[in-house]
């Protein structure tokens, strides 16, 4: 055994799929509820003992059934003028590493995505500036690049790939003010509670909240409709070390109307000590393999 | 509403003085799944899966027709789906069943030419997915109690 997680599964009349439904229904969108993901998560870190609260997964669209929203995004992208092959290119599909559920650090942009229908009725086209330079060129020819928007826009990364292989991505976004664009945000009463709660596992004290889940509708726009549906974050710290081990986690992109998180699942261990709980160590471990990246990894810690 | 879970495992076999790991973990792997080349044929594996509640199949049933097939075979650049099964079908598969798949497998020599070598080592990667009430350390378990247990790490 090398790692990995159990299953996941919350009930489709928690409260929590019952804000996201209505969430949707409120921006004129009707949710297409589907039982259990092929893919996995370790979305067992919430459901499953010791906190044992409802978690899921929200998005406008996945695509090809890829991880996030934002392959959608990726696979729309028209080369800009003097982009990277130096003109104006037809809208190309591309391998995507990498976006969206292990996005970008929450203070540095707001990762999202929308499905072309959306875009549609929204009126509005993404557009971005102009490719970067390449940033990374490996060995085996792999390309790593950072795209921003234009200003006011979120901040996008791409990591593309190439030939199958990988190298350390680079991430450059600049950091974007949420609170940017009228977009009102509602808070549903009854998962409004970002109270912490604490209990004891394995030793550890673990604390959690939920935190708000928010309703972007009047926005309407594809931005204030983003996957800003809510989140639950997990921290586990052992009592007594400097430098605890840590175990961030977010179910889904959120949105309190002061900054943006990115969708993205996180388990960041710092040389956790042989008394974390075993099943949170792995967990961590894993995670941290799948990362593997010291930028988002820092980037977490400071989230 | 949720995702499987997904335990990880390698398989390594390694050389004994005459023997093939390569053979070896080829013949392991073999058991893992039936004829059909992705049925998971683990004895026990299915008597933990829970069948889909009726909410549940509910809520398949409902979502089924409102999926475009057509676009979800030219995402995946097939005409056809395995076996000629209907959506309905498949569907229900692949939100309720487990799987085994192998992730990777890693043994010997594939350069150009060739080499008159018996691999010293063979490694295959394999990805579980888990559904409601499996468990890892259970599906660890009935793993490492199959016939080649002593090349599991």
């Amino acid at each position: 055994m090398t790692g990995g997680y159990d299953p996941t599964e919350t009930p489709a009349d928690s409260q929590l799929v019952k804000a996201m439904v209505t969430t949707y229904h409120k921006a004129g969108i009707d949710p297409l509820l589907w039982p259990r993901l092929a893919g996995s998560w370790p979305g067992v870190t919430f459901t499953g003992p010791p906190l044992k609260l409802p978690a899921g997964q929200f998005r406008l669209g996945h695509g090809d059934g890829a991880h996030a929203a934002g392959r959608v995004l990726a696979d729309r992208i028209r080369q800009p003028e003097g982009g990277r092959h130096g003109r104006r290119g037809p809208i190309v599909r591309r391998p995507v590493l990498r976006v969206g559920v292990t996005g970008l650090p929450a203070k540095r942009g707001l990762h999202v995505g929308a499905p072309p229908d959306l875009l549609a009725r929204s009126g509005r086209e993404i557009t971005y500036s102009r490719w970067r330079s390449c940033s990374r060129f490996c060995a085996t020819s792999e390309i790593s690049k950072a795209l921003d928007r234009r200003p006011s826009q979120p901040a996008v990364e791409l990591a593309v790939a190439r030939n199958g292989s990988r190298c350390p991505a680079i991430v450059e976004a600049e950091r974007v003010d949420p609170t940017e664009g009228a977009i009102d945000l509602h808070v549903f009463p009854d998962a409004s509670s970002t109270t912490a709660a604490r209990t004891e596992c394995g030793g550890s004290a673990v604390s959690f909240e939920r935190a708000a889940v928010v309703d972007g509708a009047s926005g309407n726009t594809w931005r204030s409709m983003a996957p800003s549906v809510g989140s639950t974050r997990f921290r586990s710290t052992m009592a007594g070390q400097r430098e605890p081990f840590r175990a961030t986690a977010s179910s889904t992109a959120g949105w309190d109307g002061r900054r943006s998180s990115a969708s993205r699942i996180s388990l960041v261990a710092q040389e956790s000590a042989a008394r974390t709980p075993p099943r949170i160590r792995d967990l961590a471990a894993h995670s941290a393999r799948e990362i593997g990246r010291r930028a988002y990894v820092k980037a977490a810690l400071r989230w | 509403m949720g995702t499987r879970g997904r335990p990880r495992m390698s398989i390594r076999a390694t050389k004994a003085q005459l023997d093939s790991p390569a053979w070896h973990l080829v013949q392991a792997l073999n058991t893992l799944v039936k004829a059909d080349g992705h049925t998971p044929a683990v004895e026990g594996f299915f008597d933990k899966v829970r069948p889909l509640s009726p909410q549940l199949q509910e809520i398949l049933d409902q979502a089924i027709p409102r999926r475009d097939e057509a676009a979800a075979k030219r995402a995946l650049s097939v005409s056809r789906w395995y076996g000629d099964e209907v959506v309905a079908r498949l569907s229900h598969r692949l939100v309720s069943q487990p799987t085994i798949n192998i992730e990777g497998l890693v043994g010997g020599y594939t350069g150009p030419g060739g080499k008159t070598i018996l691999p010293n080592r063979a490694v295959a990667k394999i990805d579980v997915r888990l559904v409601p009430e499996h468990d890892r350390q259970g599906d660890a378990a009935a793993a490492e109690g199959s016939p080649h247990e002593a090349w599991l790490r």
